[in-house]
């Protein structure tokens, strides 16, 4: 303890004016994200473009004072000084994680309580919350950071390697993924959090005990790629499996899915050329009353009349090479699987004009008159209040007494997820206009029920035109 | 433990590249073992193999009796090292670089740490970067003896360094390092013989002989004989002598009536009746000792001459 002591007053002595830009930055962080999260600034407020500017060149402080802090012991190549003297690679590794503690994620802690009591909220009930989101700041800023640090010699090395990071990155993205499967469901986003914390964890572990930098750089490869197999696909019943631990409301008993007889199969065009969509008609059977069922995922295996057979696993879509449809289009086929369903519960908030309207999750909207429009600003703590909002309107006709415009503004929310969401700070805002004329309203849609039912039956698959 | 510092058969390959080929050394207790050897000899490789900053392919090498392998912590409590380019945290006075390593080390005497701040003139209050490249290694000399290590290891230490900055740690390093085992490797040989009480020289990743120094310059002597006429030479001499031409008789070369070669197992009366049996009409036969130096390029030639 001695030794991890005297190592960290060495290193805030050493490096005491980043840390006082550092620590200014958080507050410059805080005091303009509070004020940008207040009713009544615009969108893009001088407080506001000042915190998304604090936040980025935050970020990017505590890249450089992590990076600093390792490379004064650096752990990469042979002519340190401190290898052959008596430190202890334990009080090394643990004086290091204090200083990022106490100077990084405890000024940030500070930073989202005074956020969340400048909104008004209660801080200290947040507090479960805060910590898991210091543990995706961790996750994801953090430690792979700090691992970085530990496997290059110099800032040049850990900033060309961020680069180079970011390159592979936007080529994969661009050329590799395709465009709908960038933003991953909230499970795999979670189980890729754990993964790449706990790879960067193991890579810093190995580095400090044993300094074996090219073995450390495989390790971290691998936990490179092993996390982006886990974002685009992790095995369907983990999500599941998921999805179910964080539904507290009970399964549905008696709910069944089958295939009406003599039903027709549809299909559609896939992304992928040499594929075609098939969509199966499913019916449900002892839903509660005013539910709806919505398939997630489908396992199917079709079998053809002349015992052809294919089987898709767990996938969104019945996505079928076109070989195989050839040989079955006009017959009539076996179908049999499992299908995941969610039973979306719907929560709507009509939002009241020129006044604040409490939403689920502890967030309000308010609606106040604009320039021939109204304007619309919602608050909630650790999750954005709406993902999207959209707009319609119908024309209803009346007959004699004319026709009616009938218009609306709908802020739909879809979060499932029971974690807060990754950010800096813990207060999220949105904010949107709506036609002077429309109906404003908050839809909340999420799954009340999550579950799995196999089904069995035939159908005709149309043939191609 | 009577040797302080033991290696056997200690090999490392970097890549394709065989650096040290089965190194076998034994540096007894209190000795000042100088290693000596050309560029790339692998004297560096053998010291950071010794000091656990790279690792063996093959061998072993023990220091104070514990496996370098395992060398960590508070084993360096025991060991002073020193290299020419060891990175030092350059932001750091030298007062506080001292007084930083103080508590790392249990036996760590303040007063013999002003002393040699003293000794070596350092400035207290100047940052290490903004020493001269013989001032930063005078301070890591003097951050390496407060503790009175039992076993101090110097790689290269007089490289860069100036006459007087040269004696000055010599003079600091010995003055304040009794009852301690000295390895040291260097290229500065008028330097090493000062000093020195053993040697080893390492060439191709070998060790072509190890020994103590006196003993070395016991064994080689510039032989030269002196005849009437011009001597009989051997078929081929001197490119390529006969198979009855010692071994140990290096680097031969002649003029008009004059013989000279080194000779690496010199024995006043053996090796002149040897002389005197192989060539008649010699008129007079002088055995002068050589410098350290002297021995140093022969063999290096001789050792080239049979690497080709």
């Amino acid at each position: 303890m001695n030794q991890t002591l005297h190592i960290l007053r060495k290193d805030i002595r050493r490096f005491r004016y980043e840390l006082c830009v550092t620590i200014a930055l958080t507050g410059a962080f805080a005091w303009s994200r509070a004020a940008a999260d207040m009713p009544g600034q615009p969108q893009f407020s001088r407080a506001a473009i000042l915190a998304g500017f604090s936040g980025f060149f935050l970020v990017l402080a505590w890249w450089f004072l992590i990076t600093q802090l390792i490379h004064a012991e650096s752990l990469a190549g042979d002519r340190q000084f401190w290898v052959t003297r008596p430190y202890s690679w334990r009080h090394l590794l643990a004086a290091k994680i204090l200083f990022v503690t106490a100077f990084v994620n405890v000024p940030l802690l500070a930073a989202q309580l005074a956020i969340l009591a400048a909104a008004g909220y209660q801080p200290l009930a947040g507090i479960p919350k805060l910590l898991w989101m210091q543990f995706g700041v961790a996750a994801f800023l953090l430690v792979p950071a700090f691992a970085l640090g530990t496997v290059t010699r110099n800032l040049a090395q850990f900033v060309l390697t961020i680069l180079c990071g970011l390159l592979s990155l936007y080529i994969t993205l661009v050329v590799v993924v395709p465009s709908e499967a960038i933003v991953a469901p909230w499970p795999n986003r979670a189980v890729t959090a754990w993964v790449a914390c706990a790879g960067a964890t193991l890579m810093i572990i190995w580095q400090f005990s044993r300094r074996s930098t090219m073995a450390c750089i495989g390790a971290g490869l691998i936990t490179l790629l092993l996390a982006g197999v886990v974002y685009y696909s992790l095995p369907m019943p983990v999500q599941n499996a998921m999805r179910l631990g964080v539904v507290h409301e009970p399964e549905p008993k008696g709910v069944c899915v089958y295939i009406p007889p003599l039903s027709n199969a549809s299909y559609s065009q896939g992304s992928v050329s040499d594929r075609l969509v098939i969509g199966l008609p499913f019916a449900y059977t002892g839903l509660p009353k005013g539910e709806i069922a919505q398939p997630e995922m489908m396992d199917v295996t079709i079998e053809g009349p002349s015992g052809q057979r294919w089987s898709s696993g767990w996938e969104r879509n019945l996505a079928i090479p076109r070989g195989f449809y050839r040989s079955i289009q006009g017959a009539t086929v076996s179908v049999h699987g499992s299908l995941r369903l969610s039973l979306p519960q719907q929560t709507i908030v009509p939002l009241s004009y020129g006044q604040a309207t409490r939403i689920p999750g502890d967030g309000f909207c308010e609606v106040s008159p604009g320039v021939n429009q109204w304007e619309i600003f919602c608050r909630s703590p650790f999750r954005p209040p709406y993902d999207v909002p959209s707009g319609g309107g119908m024309d209803i006709d009346h007959g004699s007494a004319g026709i009616e415009r009938h218009s609306w503004t709908r802020l739909l929310s879809t979060w499932d997820s029971p974690f807060p969401d990754f950010a800096l700070s813990p207060v999220f805002t949105g904010q949107a206009t709506s036609p002077i004329d429309a109906e404003i309203s908050l839809v909340r849609d999420y799954p009340s029920a999550w579950i799995t039912r196999g089904f069995a039956g035939s159908v005709r698959i149309p043939g191609v035109r | 433990m009577s040797n302080p510092i033991r290696i056997a058969g200690l090999t490392r390959k970097f890549r394709r590249t065989q650096v040290l080929q089965g190194i076998d050394l034994a540096v007894p207790r209190d000795a000042v073992f100088a290693l000596i050897g050309p560029n790339g000899a692998g004297k560096t490789t053998t010291i950071k193999i010794l000091m656990n900053i790279l690792r063996p392919t093959s061998g072993c090498a023990e220091i104070l009796g514990m496996d370098s392998r395992r060398l960590a912590g508070r084993d360096f409590t025991r060991i002073g090292y020193v290299s020419e380019n060891q990175e030092l945290p350059d932001w750091m006075t030298v007062d506080y670089f001292m007084r930083y390593l103080r508590p790392f080390y249990p036996a760590w005497d303040d007063e013999l740490a002003g002393d040699l701040l003293r000794r070596f003139n350092l400035p207290g209050d100047r940052q290490l970067k903004h020493l001269s490249r013989g001032m930063r290694m005078k301070a890591a000399l003097a951050s390496s003896l407060p503790y009175r290590p039992e076993v101090i290891v110097l790689d290269e230490p007089f490289t860069g360094l100036d006459p007087l900055a040269r004696d000055e740690f010599i003079e600091g390093l010995l003055e304040r390092s009794q009852n301690t085992t000295i390895l040291i490797s260097s290229h500065d040989l008028a330097d090493i013989e000062t000093f020195a009480s053993h040697i080893a020289y390492l060439e191709h990743g070998r060790i072509q002989f190890a020994e103590e120094l006196s003993a070395l310059s016991d064994r080689f002597r510039e032989i030269e004989i002196t005849f009437d006429a011009a001597p009989p030479l051997p078929a081929g001499w001197p490119a390529s002598l006969p198979a009855s031409w010692p071994a140990s008789w290096l680097q031969p070369e002649s003029s008009a009536a004059l013989i000279r070669f080194t000779d690496s197992h010199y024995d006043a009366e053996r090796t002149i009746a040897e002389i005197r049996a192989r060539f008649p009409g010699i008129r007079d036969i002088s055995a002068t000792p050589m410098p350290l130096r002297a021995i140093f390029v022969t063999v290096a030639k001789s050792t080239r001459g049979v690497a080709a």
